[in-house]
């Protein structure tokens, strides 16, 4: 959630090597340093900041920065330097100075942020680097230059750009403080005294705890990913299922419905639950925007995709999590690798798409590699002895089998660059009439192994 | 037909031989990022696998069929001349995408090669660039003398006849074909081992048999070796823009697309039961039933790999393989046949070409030699005049002479040069400026009866002016007639660890950190510097597979073709329609069209090409005269220049020689005070000295001591003092080779040329033993001593084709010495015309404006007032110019013009042509408002200063123009009334800063002068000063990298020139020390240590240690010019 920056601000700068490096890194760094102050925020590469307020009855500011120092330090986090101002474009530049003189925090007094900017180079302003560059070249260095202009020039010559600008460089910024972890998402929860042993109060208590919920998520502006359903048993033991719709949602009916699925599985099927309940609560655990894409009336997948999503939610809160799957193609040679079955990731907001896998028209010979009549799912081992290079016999679990006739060898590899394979692929006729479908390969180590793949009927 | 010798099989006696096989559908690299092989490897694997011949089918390309046929010579196969044609035979059955047609068209006879040519080029120049396609009936007509084979494989889904409508098309496919094609055509099947090949043969096979069209097995090869199949499918990564991981079914699926022999295709395609050889999967499953119990014959015909193979076979597949060899055998067509011939000169009056040619080259020699001309001369153009006429190239003279004629016409300066300043009919015509007669040139090195091949005339021109000469060609002759030559652009090393990098999905930084560790040069020296230690300086693992994989790809992609573009000037004519010769496609310049032939290429059928070449200093020189006239009013002539000027001589023997035509670059400057040059012919040979073959034949240290009186002039053997006296006993020119050999070893003129191409660039090993065996009875037969015939040999075979010829030296030693008088005598036009010609020549505009400062030049910086797009003269400031022409004008003074500001494009300098072309700018406002220029250009122009006379100061011009340039803030702005400000002004290190980022030059001074007092305190000494540093002791420089080198010939050594405000320093690093430093010396700014070498006035550093400087932070962005 973004709110003005506080009254005062501290920042945080810390060496960008390894996993600290980007945006990715400050975040990470962010999260180490709650442990020194609530309100924290990912401030770019190498930055963070953190809420400075109330400090003066816990220490002072001197005291936080030996906090966060102290935070950053337990988890490895190598800070250069801490500065804390009224603003965060002055507590960076404290900070920035902290980490040139290298010792401890560089403290600007409440209401000197402009005075404290003046000697700063104008790099030390966060400007777009092309009017950084034009200022330079007008031969501002300072910040205190460029605050000595008046407003309405640098407003004339620079637009928008020059009035932040001019703003910055006095100690004025009112850029939103992000903090990394947003005011707690919406739960609700109600002890049931006495303890409910059968399914229907307990759909009831649930039909009110999601109303709250969802009018609690309605006043965010976004739907739920996934909800926690945790049920406090009498015996003290809790248990928790999850409700994850297949899109974003806050519709509270079908997260009910959601919800029923979960407690009839923790009945015995008569609406009977196994233990009786004292309490249940419902906690979002991760919100997204709500979809609005444009529908289209003369496409039949826009009748209504709400609806086709609640089933998908239904029949997998049911059947279990990767009930729900849809084919995926895969651009591989080897016959067993061409289709995949892959579970729809629920709640994503990703909607399952079948796309062939890249070929092109004059490429198209190259995909024509069908296999057997019946494929087995995985290659199993057989024995086969061979004659001048050709099956003679062929040993699995349920004997040897003679070859009559061969065909082949058909020829499949690829891979060379990460991890080479090559098949020469053979249809055996036995002379019990079977028709198999038998390759062999050579591995690494220079083994040759043989591999039944599929059978005619 | 040719048949296949047996061979041995293990276990003893000798196999029956399998049946003739030829492939008649081979791709090279020429198939653009589809062949992975070079026409020469598959000439050799052809060889290889006892393939009597071979045919080459490029997709809609014939531009490896003479390096094809070439290297098949080499090797004992017989080229077939083809190409591959998509076809479309209409729309789809549902109205879709037409069905389409992959047919390779074999030359049957010269006349099928010329129409071949004509659908290339039809289908190249109508289509967009990329694969294009040819409506069938376009073919009508058309297909004489050419053999069809239809492959199915390559042909579109719509006529596969698995299904009953695909079979329906395939027949119409082949009723129409078989209607164009009558008794030509063949059905080409496929079969690459993968588990659908079988049935889809079968059914084309019951098709044919339907159909009564005979068939012949392919294997349609995209590369010579199964190793090449990697090269391959990197090739189709790059066609389709995919990653390897991300290609899937784009890549094939095996490596079963090599070139293969008549023995492995037998073991494919035997058909040792007879019947069908590739069932449908259910009639296996049925025959297989009812035959499990009959025997031990298999019951379906795709054979094992290693079969027992019955002694003779005469089943439908032997029969076919063998017949692949017939259809080889009807090709009897070799490029050797055509007779490219050159459009009739129109003569005026309608008269005989020869005559015509006659009369004026004897008008030429009146003018060149006086009336009459001397018995000499006049009996050596008689002897070119017959040989021309017995060769009948008077039309090719009077062309080249009518394009000269052309260019002077319209003022564009041009020279010939090359081998045709040999010929004292070239110097008639006006197309050479050197005079062989009086230079005692070799005519044989330009035209040889014996030789039956054309002559090679390059004519250089003004390179601002070539388009209009290229255009004047093209317009002269017709653009059916007339056509550039290309250039085959192939994989060196860099460009290969790039595309490699980009399949493998490396990262685009890691990417660019391979390709900053190989240095430029082939992609096999990449992939081996990677290997020794590249791959893990740019962070990867060297046993990791991907890494191995990239070494792989690297080695694989040397010298294949990447893409194709126009050669720098080769121009062909022909009388025939030239698309029907060669074909023509579409340059990616607008009005070119190129042939898909490299220059190379046009030896062998005897073309004969027109090298129309831009030369950025005959610009120079052009705009140098008029600027000269302008000025000063003086009207120089270059035909009439004062000869053998001292004061030249003196500036050229002191390597004072920046911009100077060909002695400018740091090897020449370093002989120069060597050589000191003093007369024409000095410089002659000055040209010739610094060029590979002298160097690598060790001629240049035994010439210079010799010239300097410490070793004596000795010849090897006495007949050669007159050819070689003028060298000092030194051969130094081709001619000198050709004429040793003529002298020693008895050889004809003729001869000694074809033994100067034998040895020459790309050579060819065969020649070579003939010729070298040839030199040495013919040096045994004139009484030449062992020990003095071997040295002969050896100097011979160092330089034949690596040197100059002298003729060619000689021309460009007319230019060597009217730039230098240029420069000596009008330094300011010299340099006004040389920026204005730029890019061109050794040094960055930023060096040569500082040279000329360091001539008393007066340059003034880029201004808006007065300022044109190019470098202008102003009147200067009143100052005397050294050593001034009595009573000339005083100099001007160098205005840089608006072309050096950077960021300024083409729209941006019409804008600027057309508002001053309305009137000089009066004020900042007015050039806002009038040049149309946006906020971007304008800000740079006023941090160039380009406003200083509109508004001084920069800083408060660039203020005053960002207010401008904004514009009006509209109705409801608020008016507010601004104070004057002033900045700050800059200090002069702010400006030349500011100059080098906004223009990359300074006519305020050298960024290093102002590191003075730092280089002074780390005891660095001035270039110029360099020369009072004792030999042997130690000295440090600071200065701009202006040039880093590393010739081939130099074995890893590296020549770095750092420049200062005095001069320039030149550095040696050896390889080692190279190595140790190769990031430092990256560096723009450095202060380099080493130790004094000094040999004459030539003073050398030995590099020992290096720093990297900088201006407190500031950028100075220097231009290194960068050679291998």
């Amino acid at each position: 959630m973004s709110r003005p920056f506080p009254a005062r601000v501290a920042s945080v700068r810390f060496t960008t090597d390894g996993a600290m490096d980007g945006a990715a890194g400050a975040a990470r760094a962010a999260a180490i340093l709650l442990a020194a102050s609530p309100r924290v925020a990912a401030a770019g590469a190498g930055l963070c900041r953190a809420d400075a307020r109330g400090w003066e009855r816990r220490g002072g500011e001197a005291a936080l920065a030996r906090a966060l120092r102290a935070s950053a330090s337990s988890a490895g986090l190598a800070v250069t330097g801490v500065g804390i101002a009224d603003v965060p474009v002055a507590a960076d530049a404290a900070a920035l100075l902290a980490a040139e003189r290298g010792g401890g925090p560089v403290i600007v007094p409440p209401g000197s942020a402009a005075r404290f900017l003046a000697p700063f180079p104008l790099a030390a302003l966060p400007l777009p680097a092309h009017l950084l560059e034009t200022l330079r070249a007008l031969g501002l260095r300072h910040a205190g230059e460029l605050a000595a202009r008046p407003r309405e020039e640098l407003e004339a010559r620079f637009g928008p750009d020059g009035l932040r600008a001019h703003r910055l460089a006095r100690g004025e910024d009112d850029r939103p403080f992000r903090a990394l972890c947003p005011d707690a998402p919406p739960a609700a929860e109600l002890d049931l005294d006495p303890p409910a042993d059968s399914l229907e109060p307990l759909l009831f208590v649930l039909r009110h705890l999601l109303a709250r919920v969802c009018a609690d998520l309605a006043d965010l502006g976004r739907g739920a990913v996934r909800l926690d359903l945790e049920m406090a048993l009498e015996d003290g033991t809790r248990r928790t299922a999850a409700l994850v719709p297949a899109r974003p949602t806050r519709r509270d009916g079908l997260l009910h419905d959601l919800g029923r699925a979960a407690l009839e599985r923790a009945g015995d099927g008569t609406g009977r639950l196994a233990a009786p309940v004292a309490g249940l609560a419902v906690r979002v655990v991760g919100v997204a925007a709500l979809e609005a894409r444009q529908g289209d009336l003369f496409r039949a997948e826009w009748r209504d995709p709400m609806a086709a999503a609640g089933v998908l939610s239904r029949i997998r809160a049911r059947l279990g999590e990767e009930a729900v799957v849809w084919p995926a193609p895969r651009s591989d040679p080897r016959p067993e690798s061409r289709n995949a079955w892959r579970p729809v990731e629920m709640g994503s907001g990703a909607w399952p798409e079948v796309a062939p896998p890249p070929s092109a028209a004059e490429d198209a010979g190259a995909r024509e590699v069908p296999g057997a009549l019946h494929l087995l799912p995985e290659p199993e081992p057989v024995r086969v002895r061979t004659e001048a290079g050709r099956p003679r016999e062929l040993w699995d679990g349920s004997g040897c089998r003679e070859v009559a006739a061969v065909e082949g060898p058909e020829r499949l590899s690829g891979d060379w660059w990460k991890d080479p394979w090559r098949r020469e692929y053979f249809r055996l006729c036995t002379t019990g009439g079977e028709l198999l479908w038998a390759f062999r390969e050579v591995r690494r180590d220079g083994a040759l192994r043989w591999w039944l793949h599929g059978w005619w009927d | 037909m040719v048949g296949l010798s047996g061979r041995a099989r293990p276990g003893g006696g000798s196999a029956p031989p399998p049946p003739p096989f030829v492939e008649l559908a081979a791709r090279s690299g020429f198939s653009l990022l589809d062949g992975a092989s070079n026409p020469e490897t598959l000439a050799e694997r052809a060889a290889g696998l006892g393939m009597p011949a071979l045919a080459l089918a490029d997709r809609f390309d014939l531009g490896g069929a003479v390096r094809f046929a070439r290297a098949c010579e080499e090797v004992g196969v017989r080229p077939i001349t083809a190409a591959e044609v998509r076809v479309a035979l209409g729309s789809g059955r549902t109205g879709g995408a037409p069905v389409t047609l992959a047919l390779a068209l074999l030359c049957e006879d010269r006349g099928g090669y010329h129409r071949l040519c004509g659908l290339v080029t039809e289908a190249r120049l109508a289509g967009s660039r990329g694969t294009p396609l040819l409506p069938l009936f376009r073919l009508a007509g058309r297909t004489d003398g050419l053999l069809c084979l239809l492959r199915v494989r390559e042909s579109g889904p719509g006529t596969r006849p698995g299904t009953e409508a695909g079979a329906a098309a395939a027949r119409a496919a082949i009723d129409r074909l078989r209607a164009l094609f009558p008794d030509r055509l063949w059905v080409a099947l496929e079969h690459h081992g993968l588990p659908d090949d079988g049935r889809a043969c079968a059914s084309w096979l019951a098709l044919c048999r339907e159909a009564g069209v005979p068939w012949a097995p392919v294997n349609a090869p995209l590369y010579a070796r199964p190793s090449d199949r990697i090269v391959h499918d990197v090739l189709t990564c790059l066609r389709h823009g995919v990653t390897l991981d991300e290609a899937g079914d784009l890549l094939k699926p095996n490596a079963e697309w090599h070139l293969k022999g008549a023995e492995a295709m037998r073991e494919r395609w035997c058909f040792a039961r007879g019947g069908d050889a590739f069932p449908p999967v259910e009639a296996v499953v049925r025959e297989g039933r009812e035959d499990r119990r009959s025997g031990p014959h298999p019951p379906f015909g795709c054979q094992p790999a290693e079969p027992v193979l019955p002694p003779s076979c005469e089943c439908d597949g032997c029969r076919a393989l063998a017949r692949t060899a017939e259809i080889a055998e009807r090709c009897r067509f070799r490029l050797s046949h055509l007779e490219p011939r050159l459009p009739a000169f129109p003569v005026p009056g309608g008269g005989e070409p020869q005559a015509f040619l006659r009369g004026l080259v004897e008008q030429g020699a009146r003018e060149r030699y006086g009336d009459p001309p001397g018995e000499r001369e006049r009996r050596q153009i008689e002897h070119e005049l017959s040989v021309i006429g017995r060769l009948g190239l008077a039309d090719y003279f009077l062309v080249m002479w009518d394009i000269v004629r052309f260019a002077r016409r319209e003022g564009i300066l041009v020279q010939g040069r090359g081998s045709a300043a040999n010929s004292a009919v070239c110097y008639c015509l006006g197309i050479t400026a050197v005079d062989p007669v009086g230079l005692d040139l070799l005519f044989e090195r330009f035209l040889s009866e014996s030789r039956r091949e054309p002559p090679d005339i390059d004519l250089d021109i003004a390179h601002r002016d070539r388009e209009r000469v290229l255009q004047y060609v093209y317009d002269r002759w017709g653009r059916d007639h007339a056509a550039m030559v290309c250039e085959s652009i192939t994989y060196r090393g860099k460009m290969a660890v790039r595309d490699a990098a980009r399949v493998l999905g490396l990262p685009r930084e890691t990417s660019d950190r391979l390709s900053a560790e190989v240095e430029r040069g082939g992609a096999d020296d990449a992939a081996r510097r990677l290997a020794e230690g590249g791959l893990a300086a740019a962070g990867l693992d060297p046993r990791a597979p991907r890494s191995r994989a990239l070494l792989r790809i690297v080695r694989g992609l040397e010298d294949l073709p990447r893409h194709r573009s126009i050669h720098v000037g080769g121009f062909v004519l022909s009388s025939r329609p030239i698309g029907e010769l060669v074909p023509v496609e579409r340059a990616s310049m607008p009005a070119r069209t190129i042939l898909q032939w490299d220059k190379d290429d046009l030896d062998l059928p005897g073309f004969i090409k027109f090298d129309l070449l831009g030369l950025g200093m005959l610009t120079m020189l052009s705009d140098g005269l008029r600027l000269v006239r302008e000025s000063r009013g003086v009207a120089l002539d270059l035909a009439a220049l004062p000869p053998d000027d001292p004061e030249v001589y003196d500036m050229i023997c002191a390597a004072d020689t920046v911009g100077v035509f060909q002695i400018e670059s740091r090897a020449q400057m370093n002989t120069l005070p060597r050589v000191r040059p003093r007369t024409f012919y000095d410089l002659v040979i000055e040209v010739a000295l610094i060029r590979p073959g002298p160097i690598q034949g060790d001629m240049v240290h035994p010439y210079l001591r010799r010239r300097r009186g410490e070793e004596p002039v000795t010849y090897l053997d006495p007949r050669l003092e007159p050819l070689l006296a003028r060298t000092l006993g030194v051969p130094l020119f081709q001619e000198q080779g050709m004429k040793v050999a003529i002298t020693l070893a008895g050889f004809t003129p003729a001869q000694a040329d074809n033994m100067r191409r034998a040895m020459g660039f790309k050579r060819s090993h065969r020649k070579m033993r003939e010729v070298e065996e040839d030199l040495v009875a013919g040096l045994a037969a004139n009484g030449v001593a062992p020990d003095v015939a071997e040295k002969v040999l050896q100097y011979l075979t160092a330089f034949a084709n690596y040197g100059f010829p002298e003729s060619h030296s000689a021309s460009f030693a007319l230019l060597v010495y009217a730039s230098a008088f240029l420069k000596r005598w009008y330094a300011p036009e010299f340099t006004c015309a040389l920026l204005n010609a730029q890019p061109m020549g050794f040094y960055s505009p930023a060096t040569i404006v500082h040279d000329a400062r360091r001539h008393g030049v007066e340059v003034r910086p880029v201004d808006l007032a007065v300022s044109e797009w190019d470098c202008t003269l102003e009147p200067g400031a009143g100052e005397e110019f050294r050593s001034q022409p009595k009573g000339a004008a005083p100099p001007p003074a160098l205005r840089i013009g608006l072309r050096f500001v950077h960021g300024l494009g083409p729209r941006a300098r019409d804008r600027l042509r057309a508002a001053r072309e309305a009137g000089p700018f009066r004020s900042v406002e007015d050039v806002v408002r009038r040049s149309g220029l946006g906020p971007s250009d304008l800000r740079v122009l006023a941090e160039a200063g380009a406003f200083e006379t509109l508004w001084p100061g920069r800083r408060d011009a660039l203020w005053e123009v960002l207010r401008r340039a904004r514009g009006d803030a509209g109705p409801l702005a608020r008016a507010v009334p601004e104070r004057p400000v002033s900045f700050p002004p800059m200090s002069p290190f702010e400006r030349v800063l500011a100059d080098y980022r906004t223009t990359g030059l300074s006519s305020g001074g050298h960024p290093v002068a102002f590191l003075r007092p730092e280089l002074d305190r780390r005891g660095a000494v001035r270039a110029r000063d360099l020369a009072t540093v004792p030999a042997g002791a130690r000295a440090r420089v600071g200065g701009l990298v202006i040039c880093r080198q590393r010739p081939g010939t130099a074995k890893g050594v590296m020549f770095l020139t750092l420049e200062d405000e005095t001069g320039f320093a030149n550095f040696v690093a050896m390889p080692d020390l190279r190595e140790r430093l190769r990031n430092v010396l990256r560096a723009p700014l450095l202060l380099l240590e080493g130790v004094v070498e000094r040999e004459g006035e030539v003073v050398n550093v030995l590099l020992r240690e290096a720093a990297s400087l900088d201006l407190a932070g500031r950028e100075v962005r220097g231009q290194s010019r960068d050679f291998r």
